[in-house]
C-alpha cells in the first residue's frame, strides 16, 4: 500500500488536477490572497520581514506585491506570505482552522512569476498545494492543533512545497523528498499569536516550502514517510493519524471547502459577529449587558478580555462583538488602535459575557443585547463566508478591492480583472494571462 | 520577569564579559573541531547542493564555506556550513542530552560574523555562549523531547543559532528574549529524517534560522513573549516533561559545553569502546606474526546498547556501517585504523571485512558501562589476543587530548586540502585575538582551487 507522503507526492506531482469547480475554487483563494498581500504591504510587520529579507541581497527573481521592491523567489515568498496573513482577513479551512492562501499562494506566486508559469499552472500548483496541505490537516487535526501548533505555519510548510514543487516540475520521487524537508521544518507555536511572529508562520512556510522544492529538484534527499512515519511529522505533531484522511484524494476537493471571512479578526468569531451586526441599531448607551454563546475554539483563539491595540483586538471576541454593536461593521477599520480605544466600544466590551458551549458548531453562535427594556437575541446557524454561507464571487471582488484599493488606487480594478480572468480560465481551458502578468498588476503605479 | 527573561539577560551579560578559561578552552576544541567536520564533508554532494542553492539563489558571498572557495551570503553559508559540519556524524556530542551544538551555532557565528565584521573575541564568546544556551535548553527538555522522536540537534539548535547570531548583533536581554521568541517558531527536526540529507539539514537551517531571528528581533520584530514556559510555547508544545532548573543553575561557572565530547571515530558512539579494543588488538595480531586472515572467532563484551543501536551486522554501504558495530570492530582489525575510508561504500562490501563481521559474538551485559568494552579475538593458532577498555576515548572520563583532536582534524582536512591542517589549527588558535574572521576564514579556504560550483 502506497505511504501517506508517497501518496501526496504521486498526487502533487500528478496530471492536471480537478474539475472546473475545483479549479475556480483554487481561483478564488489566489483571488482572496492576492489582494491581502497589496493592502497590508506597508505593515509595520510586513515592512521588518521585508527589510531583512532584503538585505542579503539575493537576486531579484521575484516581485513583492503592492511595492516596487523585488527578492530572490525565497525572500518574496516570506514576505507576501506575512502580508497575506498579518490583518487575520485571509481564508480558513474551518476543519482544521488552517489559512491555506497566505503560505501556499505566496510560494506559488514566487515561483510562477520566477518560471514565467501560466495561469493555469498557477492555479493547478494552489489546488494541489492546498489539498495536499488540508488532507494532512485532516489526518491529524484537531488534535494537533490542540497541542499548540499554529496548523498554517505547518501544514503551510507542506502546502507550498508541493506547490512550488509542482510549478518546477517535479517527478513524485523528488516531490516526495520536497515533501520531507518540508514536514521536517513544520513550525510555528500558538503561543506567538498576538505578536508578528503569527504572520511570521505563514510566510516562513511559503519560503521553506520554495526552498525544500528547490533543493529537492538539485536532488537533496529526505525521509521516504516524513509524514506518517514513526518518528514523522504526524507521530510527533498530534495524538491522532488518520491515514483515511486522503480518501478520494483528486476526485472530492476539500479546497472547495475553504471559506472567506468577511470580517478582518480570526474566522472563529464570526457568527458571533453576524449576530452583532444584525442586532446594530438602537443607543448602545442603553446597553446594560451582551451573551455571547458559542463554541468553546472562540475563547482558547480569542480569548483576550481586555485588548490594549490592534493586534490584541484581534484576539478578543469581547471587542469584536462590542464593535459589531456599536459600529455595525467588523472590517480593518474596527480592529486599529483607534477603534479598540474608543470608549463607546470599549464599555461595551466590559458587558460582554461569553458562554461556551460544545454543542455549538465552529460556524454558529447566538448573541443576546440587554437593557433596561428588555432583550433582544440573534442566533447564526451558518455565518457568513461559511461553508453552507459561501462568500459570492461578487462579494470577494468587493472585499479585495476595499483591501487593495488603499494601495493601487486607480489601478485597483486592474487587478481585480487579471484575478477574474485567472479565474475564467480555470473554467474555459488554457488562460490567457500568465503569472508575470498578475504580479505586474500588483504594483503600485509608481515604485517606490 | 520571566524564566526566558532571566536567561536572555544572563547570556547577554556572559557576552560582556571575558570568557573563564575553562568556557574558552571547551569553545575552541569544539570550534577546531566542528571546523574539522564541516571541511571534511565540504565535497559530498548534499554540500554541493547547498552551496549551487546560495550561489543561485543567495546574494553577495560575505565568507566562503569551509573547505570550498565559493563564498555565499550569510544566510546560505551558515546552512551550508551547518550541514557540512554535521553531515558525517563527527560532530561534537554533547553525551547527557545527545545534541550535537557545534554545527549550527558555527553556521550563525560564521554567516553573520563574517558579513557584521565581528572581532574573533566576539564570535569566540557568541559560539561559545550559543552552544551553551543550546545546552542547556537541551538539559531542560531532556530526555522527553529526544524520546519522543525529535532530533534535539535541531529544536535547539535553533535556539543557539538565535543567541550566538543576536549575541552578535548586539542584542540586550530584552532583545534577545524577542529573538528566542521568534526562533522557537522555527524549530525543525524530526528524527524520522535520520539515513536521509535531511538530518543534516536540520542544524545547518536551525543556523540559517537563528540569522533571520536575530535580525528580525533587532529590527523590532515581536516574537512570543516568556516562549519557554508560556501556555502552548516551546515546552509547553514540543517537551511537556520539561524542567526549567538547568537554564540558570550554575551559569557562568558551571560550563555544559566543557562536557563537549569529541568523537574519534566517524560512526555511533557507543561502538567507540569496542572500536579502542579492537585498535588495541590490531597491532599486536602482526606481532603475534598474523593477519586477519587468521582469525577465527571474535567475543565483543559490550553495553546492551551496542546491539540495540548499531546491531547491524552485514551492512551494504558506508552510511549503513557507521551504525554496525560489527562493522567498526572488523574494520578496525583489518585495516588498523578507523576513519572515513573504512565506510568508504566499497570497503564495506570487501570480502576481508564481511568474513570478519560473520565472526563476531556478541556478549552484550547491562553491568558493561557505555564506555567501557571487552574483545577477545582468536586466531588459527589456538592463540587468543584480548584488550579491555574501561573509557573508551573521547568519553567524558577519557576526553580526547589536544594531539589527538589535532589527528582527528588532521584526517578530515587532509583529503581536501594537502597541508591545510596546520593553518586550519592555527586559525582557530587565533581567533580570540584576531580582529576580525577573515583569518579563521582563510585558513579553512583551499588554496589555489578556482571559483564556482564543483
Amino acid at each position: 500500500m502506497t505511504g501517506f507522503t508517497r501518496a501526496l507526492a504521486e498526487f502533487a506531482a500528478g496530471p492536471e488536477p480537478g474539475d472546473g469547480a475545483a479549479r475556480h475554487a483554487a481561483a478564488r483563494i489566489v483571488a482572496g490572497a492576492v489582494p491581502l498581500m497589496v493592502g497590508a504591504s506597508a505593515h509595520p510587520a510586513v515592512e521588518r520581514v521585508l527589510g531583512v529579507a532584503g538585505r542579503f541581497g539575493a537576486p531579484r527573481q521575484a516581485g513583492v506585491l503592492g511595492r516596487g521592491e523585488r527578492l530572490g523567489v525565497a525572500g518574496a515568498a516570506l514576505v507576501n506570505g506575512v502580508a497575506a496573513h498579518v490583518e487575520d482577513f485571509d481564508d480558513t479551512h474551518l476543519d482544521t482552522v488552517l489559512h491555506p492562501g497566505a503560505p501556499i499562494v505566496a510560494a506559488a506566486l514566487a515561483i510562477a512569476e520566477w518560471t514565467d508559469a501560466t495561469g493555469d499552472d498557477l492555479i493547478a500548483a494552489v489546488l494541489t498545494g492546498t489539498e495536499a496541505a488540508i488532507r494532512t490537516g485532516n489526518a491529524i487535526c484537531p488534535e494537533h492543533f490542540d497541542r499548540g501548533w499554529h496548523v498554517t505555519g505547518t501544514l503551510g510548510h507542506l502546502g507550498a512545497a508541493a506547490a512550488a514543487g509542482r510549478l518546477l516540475g517535479l517527478g513524485p520521487d523528488r516531490m516526495e523528498h520536497a515533501l520531507g524537508l518540508a514536514a521536517t521544518q513544520a513550525a510555528g507555536l500558538t503561543s506567538a499569536l498576538g505578536t508578528m511572529t503569527k504572520s511570521f508562520h505563514a510566510g516562513k512556510a511559503a519560503a521553506d516550502g520554495v526552498e525544500a522544492a528547490l533543493l529537492a529538484r538539485r536532488g537533496y534527499t529526505a525521509a521516504p514517510a516524513a509524514v506518517e512515519g514513526r518518528r514523522g511529522m504526524a507521530a510527533l505533531m498530534s495524538d491522532r493519524f488518520d491515514p483515511a484522511a486522503l480518501d478520494g484524494l483528486g476526485d472530492h476537493w476539500e479546497t472547495a471547502r475553504v471559506a472567506f471571512k468577511p470580517y478582518a479578526c480570526g474566522i472563529v468569531a464570526h457568527p458571533a459577529i453576524d449576530a452583532a451586526v444584525a442586532l446594530h441599531g438602537g443607543d448602545p448607551s442603553a446597553i446594560t449587558a451582551v451573551d455571547v454563546r458559542a463554541n468553546p475554539v472562540v475563547e482558547e483563539v480569542m480569548g483576550v478580555v481586555t485588548p490594549h491595540d490592534a493586534l490584541t483586538g484581534k484576539f478578543s471576541i469581547r471587542h469584536a462583538v462590542a464593535a459589531g454593536l456599536v459600529r455595525g461593521a467588523a472590517g480593518p477599520a474596527e480592529f486599529t488602535d483607534e477603534a479598540v480605544r474608543d470608549p463607546a466600544i470599549a464599555r461595551i466590551r466590559g458587558l460582554v459575557r461569553v458562554a461556551t458551549d460544545a454543542a455549538v458548531a465552529k460556524d454558529a453562535g447566538q448573541v443576546t443585547v440587554r437593557t433596561a427594556d428588555g432583550s433582544r437575541t440573534r442566533e447564526i446557524a451558518h455565518a457568513t463566508g461559511s461553508e453552507y454561507r459561501p462568500m459570492p464571487d461578487g462579494e470577494l471582488r468587493a472585499k479585495g478591492e476595499r483591501v487593495a484599493g488603499p494601495v493601487l488606487g486607480g489601478r485597483t480594478g486592474a487587478l481585480m480583472d487579471a484575478l477574474a480572468a485567472l479565474g475564467d480560465g480555470g473554467a474555459r481551458g488554457r488562460a490567457a494571462h500568465g503569472t508575470r502578468h498578475l504580479v505586474a498588476a500588483a504594483r503600485p503605479a509608481v515604485p517606490t | 520577569m520571566t524564566i526566558t527573561r532571566d536567561f536572555c539577560q544572563a547570556l547577554a551579560a556572559a557576552y560582556g564579559r571575558p570568557l573563564p578559561a575553562d568556557a574558552r578552552r571547551a569553545g575552541e576544541r569544539s570550534l577546531l573541531n566542528v571546523a574539522g567536520t564541516a571541511i571534511g564533508a565540504a565535497r559530498t554532494p548534499a554540500v554541493d547542493i547547498a552551496v549551487a542553492h546560495g550561489l543561485e539563489f543567495g546574494g553577495p558571498g560575505v565568507a566562503p564555506v569551509p573547505g570550498r572557495t565559493e563564498r555565499l551570503d550569510a544566510y546560505h553559508v551558515a546552512r551550508t556550513t551547518g550541514i557540512a559540519a554535521h553531515l558525517d556524524d563527527f560532530d561534537d556530542t554533547h553525551l547527557a542530552t545527545v545534541i550535537h551544538p557545534g554545527a549550527a551555532t558555527f553556521g550563525a557565528v560564521l554567516g553573520l560574523g563574517a558579513w557584521r565584521g565581528t572581532s574573533g573575541r566576539q564570535a569566540l564568546r557568541a559560539f561559545v555562549l550559543g552552544c551553551e544556551a543550546q545546552l542547556r535548553v537541551g538539559d531542560a527538555i531532556s530526555p522527553g523531547h529526544y524520546d519522543a522522536g525529535w532530533h534535539i540537534t535541531g529544536t535547539c539548535g535553533v535556539i543557539g543559532a538565535a543567541v550566538a547570531a543576536g549575541l552578535l548583533a548586539g542584542l540586550d536581554g530584552p532583545g534577545l528574549e524577542q529573538a528566542v521568541g521568534i526562533a522557537a517558531s522555527q524549530t525543525l527536526g524530526h528524527r524520522e529524517a535520520f539515513g536521509s540529507m535531511t538530518k543534516a539539514f536540520h542544524p545547518g537551517q536551525a543556523a540559517a534560522n537563528g540569522i533571520m531571528a536575530a535580525l528580525l528581533a533587532e529590527d523590532g520584530f515581536t516574537g512570543s513573549p516568556d516562549v519557554f514556559t508560556a501556555p502552548r510555547g516551546f515546552f509547553a508544545v514540543l517537551a511537556p516533561d520539561a524542567d526549567t532548573g538547568p537554564l540558570l543553575d550554575g551559569f557562568g561557572t558551571r560550563w555544559e559545553l566543557g562536557d563537549n565530547t569529541f568523537k574519534p571515530y566517524p560512526c555511533g558512539i557507543v561502538s567507540h569502546p569496542a572500536i579502542d579494543a579492537a585498535l588495541e588488538v590490531a597491532p599486536r595480531l602482526r606481532d603475534a606474526g598474523a593477519g586477519p586472515a587468521e582469525i577465527t572467532g571474535i567475543t565483543l563484551t559490550c553495553n546492551p546498547l551496542v546491539v540495540e543501536l548499531m546491531g547491524r551486522v552485514q551492512p551494504g554501504d558506508g552510511l549503513q556501517a557507521r551504525f554496525s558495530a560489527a562493522h567498526t570492530v572488523a574494520a578496525a582489525l583489518a585495516d588498523g585504523r578507523l576513519a572515513l575510508p573504512q565506510f568508504a561504500d566499497d570497503r564495506v562490501v570487501r570480502e576481508d571485512v564481511t568474513r570478519l563481521r560473520g565472526l563476531i559474538a556478541f556478549d552484550a551485559r547491562t553491568d558493561v558501562p557505555r564506555d567501557s568494552a571487552r574483545i577477545r579475538v582468536r586466531l588459527a593458532s589456538g592463540a587468543e589476543l584480548a584488550a579491555e577498555i574501561a573509557h573508551a576515548r573521547g568519553s567524558l572520563a577519557r576526553p580526547l587530548t589536544d594531539a589527538e583532536l589535532a589527528d582527528k582534524v588532521r584526517g578530515l582536512v587532509e583529503p581536501i586540502a594537502a597541508g591545510m591542517t596546520d593553518t586550519v589549527t592555527s586559525g582557530v588558535a587565533a581567533l580570540h585575538d584576531s580582529p576580525g574572521l577573515d583569518g579563521l576564514t582563510g585558513a579553512m579556504t583551499p588554496a589555489g582551487a578556482s571559483e564556482g560550483a564543483a
